[in-house]
C-alpha cells in the first residue's frame, strides 16, 4: 500500500549566520493511510518543525516528501496550497481559534476557504457541533469557553474540512488532564471512526502509552519508531 | 465572501474601540479638511464658467503707451467701432460700475440699491442671469428701464410686484421703471450687481459726450464673439482702433487682449484684482497640496497603527493560512477592514464639513458660499475617502499577509524590522509637514504684525472718511464749516483719495534736466485741499502745502519724495511742472513719503494738486479720547446736509486693514490646517505610544524591578518619539525657510524670517508631541511590575 506520507532524508535548517545545526537532519518517515502516530520528544527536538513541513506550512531545506504518492517538493505554491486546504488540518496547542468569530463560524471557516456551498457548510457545521456536544455553544465566542472546550472546537474545526491527515501539535499542552483525555479521545475517535490519519505531537510520554505507533524525535532526528 | 469580510471587519472594530476611534477620528478629520479644500477649489475653478456663452465671452484689456497697467478700462466709444469693423464680434457689452447709488422711492424715501451697473442690453448674452420677472431680451432695451436683483427688489418693494414700479436715481435725477428682476448672483462670479440700468443712460452720469468718448477710460468692455471666431484678430482690431483714435505714432505700441471669461478669475496679469476678484492660482495649488498632505498624515496613522499592531494580527493570519486561506483572500479581508473604517471616516468627514462650513465660508470672506448640495460632489468626495482608505490599508494588508504561518504560530515576529523603520519614517513625515505648516502660519502672522506696525507716514488714528453726497458736494464749504464748529472735530479735508485708497494715475510733464524738452511720466495723482496736510497728518519735507488762493488751484503741485527722486528733480520747489492737460505750473512743496496704496508695493511717485471740483472724499480728524462723541456730531451734521442717506464712514486705518484681508485669511486658514495636522499626527503617536508601551510591558516590569524610576522609564518611552519629532523639525525648517522667504519676496516691506518663528514652531510641536506620548509613557511606567511579569 502506498504510504500517505513518505519522507526521505528531510533536512530543515534556518539560515543563520551563527551556523546553528539544522532543526531536522535526515528524517525518514513513512505513515500509512489511517494510522495514528504519536510523535514524542523533548522541547526543541524538532517535532513542531517536522509537523510544519508535513503540513505544508513550511518547506524542507532538502530531502524528498511525497503525499499520497505526489511529490510535494515538485509542486507549485498554488498546488501545495490546494493540497493543504483540501487534505490537511491542524490542531494547535494554543487552540488558535479566531477571536472575532463565533464557535460555529470558526468551524465553518476552513469550509469557506474550500468553497463549500453555504447550505452544505451549515449542515456540516451542525453535524460536527452535534458530534462534539457543542451545539448549545454554537453562537458563543472563543473567549467565553474553557480551554478544553476551545480545544474541542479546534478538533471539530479540523474535522469539518474532512481532512485525510490531521496534525495535532501538543493539543493537550495547555489543558488539565481530564480535558486532555477528552481531546485525545476525540482524536482517536476521529482516527478510528472516520479513518483520518493522525499525527499527534506531544512531549508527554503519557499519551504514547495509549497504543499505536510512537515515533521519538531527538535533536532533529528520529531515534526510535515503534508500535506501543 | 465580501459580505463576510465586512461583517468580520465590523466585529473587529467593535472589539478594538480605541484603535478604531483613533483611525476613524483621525482619517475623518483629515477627510473633513480635504473635503473643505476640494469644495473651495471646485468653487474657485467654477468662477464665471457657468455662463451659457462663457466659451466665447471675453474681457477686453487695452494697454496704451502712457499707461501700461493691464486693467479692464476701455473708452465707451470703442464698442460701436468694434461692432462695425471687427468681424466675428457678436456684441461688445459696455459696463460702467457705480458703487452704492441711492434711489428715491415714490414715497420720497431714499434707499440704497448696492452696486449699480450701467450695461448694454447684450449683457444678457455675455452673462447668464436667471430672470424671475421680465424678459431678458427687452429688459434693458428701454433707456429708462432697470433690472433689480431679487434681494434689492425685496428691500425696495417688499412683497409687491416690482415690475412697472418707478424709482429715481437721486444724484442723476434719473427716473427709471423696473423692467426685470433677476435671481441674486451666485458666489462664483466676479459680477457684483444690485441693479442693472441700460448703458444708454450713461450721459446722466458722465456728461453728454460719454457714450462716444475715446478719452474717458472708465468702462469695461466684454466681447461676445460669434461661434468659432478667433479672439486674436478682434483684439488686434481693437488695438488698431485705439491707436488711430489717439493718433499714436508708429512705435508707440497699443496692446489689446481678449481675456476668456472662465479664466479671468486666475488672470494675475490684471492689475485691478478686487474688481475682477482675481485669485492667484498658486493659492489653489497651495491648498491642494495642504489637502493632500493632511490626508496623507491621516493615512499614515492608519498605516502605522496597523503595522504596529502586527503582533496582534499575525496570529490570525497564521491561523487562517493554516486553515487554507490564500493570501489574496487575506489581503481582501484587510482591505475590507480599511474600507469599512474609511466609510465611517467619510461620515465623520461629512459631519465635520457641515459643522465647519459656516466658519470656513466666513474665513474666506463671506462672499464664498461653499456647500454640500450636489450629489456628484458628495460621490466624488466619498470616492476620495475610500481611495484614502485603500491607500492607507494596502501596505498593512500586504505586510501582514506576508507572515509565514509556521513562524507566527510559534510567536516569531522577527521580520518586523522593515515596518518599524517605515513607521519611524512616516512619523517624521507627519511631523515635518505639521512643523512646515506651523512655520508658514507663524511667518504670515509675523508679516501681518510687521505690516501693521509700520510707520505709514501719516497719522492714521482718529481720522474717519466718507463720500460726499451730491448735496454735500454742492455745498462743500458750508458743510466743512458746520463740521469744524463741532467740539470734537479737529480738522476737515476734501480730496480725491485717502491713504490706503489712492488709485488714480495721470501723466505729468516737466522740462528735463539740461534740455528744454519736456519729459513725460505717468504717476499716481491725488487731489487734495489746503486742510489735507494737517487732517491726515502728512509732513512737509520742503516748500509749502496748498493755500486757499486762486494761484494754488489747478497749477500748483506738491510731490512726494519718491517723485522728486525718480523724476530727477534738483531743488524741486519752484520747478516748472504741469499735468498733461494743463499749462505749465510750479512745484510748491514736497511731502515726506507716506504709504498711500498698499504695503505690498513700494511707495510710488505721487503728484498732488488742488482742484476743488473733483474731490468727493471727506476726511475728518476727531479729537483723541472723543471719538464716540465726534462720530455722533459728524453723523448729525451729515444727516442735516444729506437727509435720507446712510452715514457710511470708515476709519483711515481700516483702509489698510482691508488690504491685509488676503493675509488675514491666509493666516486663519493656514493656522487651522496646521492645527489639524498637528492634532492628527499627535493622535497617531498617541496610538503608537500605547502600542509600544504594551509591547514593552515586560521590559518595563524588569527595568522597574531592577530599580528604574518612573522618570527614567517615561523618558525612555517618550524619548524615542521626541527624537523623531526633533528630526522632523530639522527636515521641515530649511524647506519652510526657502518657501516662506519666497512668499515674503512678494512684499515690498517684508519682515525678516528670524529664529523666533522657528523656535516657536519647533518648540510648540515638540511640546505637544511630548505631552501626547508622556501620558502613555507615564501610565506604562507607573503600572505594577509584578502583574506585568506574571502575565508574561
Amino acid at each position: 500500500m502506498t504510504p500517505l506520507l513518505h519522507l526521505r532524508d528531510i533536512t530543515y535548517a534556518y539560515r543563520t549566520r551563527r551556523g546553528d545545526p539544522p532543526v531536522l537532519q535526515g528524517v525518514d518517515l513513512d505513515v500509512a493511510p489511517g494510522a495514528f502516530v504519536t510523535v514524542i520528544g523533548p522541547s526543541g527536538s524538532g517535532k513542531t518543525t517536522l509537523l510544519n513541513v508535513i503540513g505544508l506550512l513550511d518547506r524542507a531545506t532538502s530531502g524528498t516528501y511525497t503525499f499520497d504518492g505526489r511529490d510535494v517538493g515538485a509542486m507549485k505554491e498554488r498546488e501545495r496550497a490546494t493540497l493543504a486546504r483540501e487534505a490537511i488540518a491542524f490542531v494547535f496547542q494554543a487552540y488558535h481559534l479566531l477571536d472575532d468569530l463565533s464557535i460555529a463560524e470558526n468551524i465553518a471557516e476552513p469550509l469557506r476557504y474550500q468553497k463549500v456551498p453555504a447550505d452544505e457548510r451549515r449542515q456540516r457545521v451542525a453535524d460536527v457541533l452535534d458530534r462534539f456536544g457543542l451545539a448549545a455553544k454554537a453562537d458563543r465566542y472563543p473567549g467565553e469557553l474553557s480551554g478544553g472546550q476551545q480545544q474541542l472546537v479546534g478538533v471539530a474545526r479540523a474535522l469539518a474540512g474532512r481532512p485525510r491527515l490531521l496534525l495535532a501539535d501538543e493539543p493537550t499542552g495547555n489543558l488539565h488532564s481530564s480535558q486532555g483525555e477528552a481531546v485525545v479521545g476525540a482524536l482517536r475517535e476521529l482516527n478510528e471512526r472516520d479513518g483520518v490519519t493522525v499525527l499527534h505531537v506531544t512531549h508527554s510520554e503519557r499519551w504514547a502509552a495509549d497504543g499505536g505507533r510512537v515515533v521519538e524525535v531527538l535533536d532533529g532526528r528520529i531515534v526510535a519508531d515503534s508500535e506501543a | 465572501m465580501l459580505k463576510n469580510h465586512f461583517a468580520l471587519a465590523l466585529r473587529h472594530l467593535k472589539r478594538e474601540k480605541g484603535y478604531a476611534a483613533i483611525n476613524i477620528g483621525g482619517l475623518g478629520l483629515g477627510l473633513a479638511c480635504c473635503f473643505l479644500i476640494v469644495l473651495f477649489i471646485q468653487h474657485e475653478r467654477s468662477f464665471d464658467g457657468y455662463h451659457a456663452n462663457a466659451d466665447r465671452t471675453y474681457l477686453l484689456t487695452v494697454q496704451i503707451p502712457t499707461f501700461q497697467d493691464v486693467n479692464g478700462s476701455t473708452p465707451a466709444g470703442l464698442a460701436s467701432m468694434m461692432e462695425e469693423s471687427a468681424s466675428g464680434v457678436e456684441h461688445v457689452v459696455r459696463v460702467a460700475n457705480r458703487s452704492d447709488v441711492p434711489v428715491r422711492m415714490p414715497d420720497g424715501e431714499v434707499q440704497s440699491v448696492g452696486p449699480l451697473w450701467l450695461a448694454d442690453p447684450g449683457i444678457v448674452d455675455a452673462f447668464t442671469f436667471e430672470f424671475l420677472a421680465g424678459a431678458p431680451q427687452t429688459a434693458l432695451a428701454d433707456p429708462s428701464g432697470a433690472v433689480l436683483t431679487e434681494t434689492v427688489a425685496h428691500v425696495l418693494f417688499g412683497d409687491a410686484d416690482p415690475l412697472g414700479q418707478t424709482l429715481v436715481l437721486t444724484r442723476q435725477n434719473l427716473a427709471l421703471t423696473v423692467t426685470g428682476v433677476i435671481a441674486d448672483l451666485p458666489g462664483n462670479t466676479h459680477l457684483d450687481v444690485g441693479m442693472l440700468v441700460p448703458f444708454q443712460a450713461l450721459p446722466a452720469f458722465a456728461g453728454p459726450e460719454a457714450l462716444t468718448s475715446m478719452t474717458d477710460w472708465n468702462y469695461r468692455s466684454y466681447v461676445v464673439l460669434r461661434d468659432g471666431a478667433a479672439p486674436e484678430p478682434v483684439a488686434e482690431e481693437a488695438a488698431a482702433l485705439v491707436a488711430r483714435a489717439h493718433e499714436y505714432e508708429a512705435g508707440e505700441e497699443v496692446k489689446a487682449q481678449l481675456r476668456p471669461l472662465p479664466t479671468l478669475h486666475f488672470d494675475t496679469e490684471i492689475a485691478d484684482r478686487d474688481t475682477f476678484q482675481i485669485r492667484d492660482p498658486r493659492v489653489l495649488w497651495m491648498f491642494a497640496a495642504i489637502a493632500a498632505l493632511i490626508l496623507l498624515i491621516a493615512c499614515v496613522n492608519f498605516t502605522n497603527l496597523a503595522t504596529a499592531r502586527a503582533a496582534q494580527r499575525a496570529r490570525e493570519v497564521g491561523v487562517r493560512k493554516s486553515l487554507g486561506s490564500g493570501r489574496g483572500q487575506l489581503i481582501s479581508q484587510f482591505l475590507a477592514e480599511s474600507l469599512l473604517m474609511s466609510a465611517f471616516a467619510i461620515i465623520v468627514g461629512f459631519v465635520g464639513v457641515v459643522l465647519a462650513l459656516p466658519v470656513f465660508n466666513d474665513a474666506l470672506g463671506g462672499t464664498t458660499a461653499l456647500g454640500l448640495t450636489h450629489l456628484g460632489t458628495l460621490v466624488g468626495l466619498a470616492v476620495i475617502g475610500l481611495g484614502a482608505g485603500l491607500v492607507a490599508g494596502s501596505y498593512p494588508a500586504l505586510y501582514l499577509t506576508r507572515f509565514s504561518p509556521a513562524r507566527v504560530l510559534k510567536g516569531d515576529l522577527s521580520h518586523g524590522g522593515g515596518a518599524a523603520t517605515l513607521r519611524k519614517g512616516l512619523v517624521v513625515f507627519q511631523f515635518a509637514v505639521s512643523a512646515f505648516l506651523l512655520i508658514a502660519t507663524l511667518t504670515v502672522v509675523h508679516q501681518l504684525r510687521f505690516m501693521r506696525s509700520q510707520d505709514l507716514g501719516f497719522a492714521q488714528e482718529q481720522v474717519i472718511s466718507f463720500q460726499a453726497t451730491p448735496e454735500i458736494y454742492n455745498g462743500a464749504e458750508a458743510f466743512k464749516q458746520s463740521l469744524l464748529s463741532q467740539p470734537s472735530v479737529l480738522g476737515v479735508a476734501r480730496a480725491s483719495g485717502l491713504p490706503g485708497a489712492v488709485y488714480s494715475a495721470s501723466n505729468f510733464l516737466w522740462p528735463g534736466s539740461g534740455t528744454d524738452e519736456e519729459t513725460a511720466q505717468s504717476s499716481q495723482s491725488l487731489l487734495a485741499d489746503p486742510d489735507y496736510l494737517d487732517t491726515v497728518g502728512l509732513e512737509l519735507a520742503d516748500g509749502r502745502w496748498f493755500r486757499d488762493s486762486e494761484a494754488d488751484i489747478q497749477d500748483a503741485y506738491v510731490l512726494n519724495e519718491t517723485a522728486v527722486r525718480e523724476m530727477g528733480l534738483v531743488d524741486p520747489v519752484g520747478h516748472v511742472f504741469r499735468a498733461w492737460d494743463r499749462p505749465p505750473g510750479t512745484v510748491i512743496g514736497v511731502v515726506k513719503d507716506f504709504h498711500f496704496t498698499t504695503l505690498r508695493q513700494p511707495i510710488e511717485p505721487l503728484v498732488i494738486t488742488y482742484r476743488p471740483e473733483w474731490m468727493g472724499d471727506i476726511a475728518v480728524r476727531l479729537a483723541a479720547g472723543q471719538v464716540a462723541e465726534g462720530l455722533d456730531e459728524v453723523q448729525e451734521v451729515f444727516a442735516e446736509a444729506a437727509p435720507g442717506y446712510t452715514f457710511d464712514y470708515h476709519f483711515l486705518d481700516e483702509n489698510f486693514e482691508a488690504q491685509y484681508r488676503d493675509e488675514v485669511r491666509l493666516s486663519t486658514l493656514l493656522g487651522f490646517f496646521a492645527g489639524v495636522a498637528v492634532f492628527i499626527a499627535c493622535l497617531g503617536i498617541f496610538g503608537l505610544a500605547a502600542l509600544m508601551a504594551a509591547r514593552r510591558r515586560k521590559e518595563i516590569g524588569v527595568r522597574k524591578v531592577l530599580g528604574a524610576s518612573v522618570q527614567n522609564l517615561t523618558a525612555m518611552l517618550a524619548g524615542d518619539f521626541v527624537k523623531l519629532v526633533a528630526l522632523a523639525f530639522v527636515v521641515a525648517a530649511p524647506l519652510a525657510l526657502l518657501a516662506m522667504n519666497r512668499w515674503l519676496e512678494g512684499f515690498a516691506y517684508a519682515s525678516e524670517l528670524g529664529p523666533g518663528v522657528f523656535a516657536l514652531a519647533g518648540g510648540g510641536v515638540l511640546l505637544v508631541a511630548l505631552l501626547t506620548v508622556s501620558t502613555q509613557a507615564l501610565r506604562a511606567a507607573t503600572a505594577d511590575p509584578v502583574r506585568a511579569l506574571r502575565s508574561e
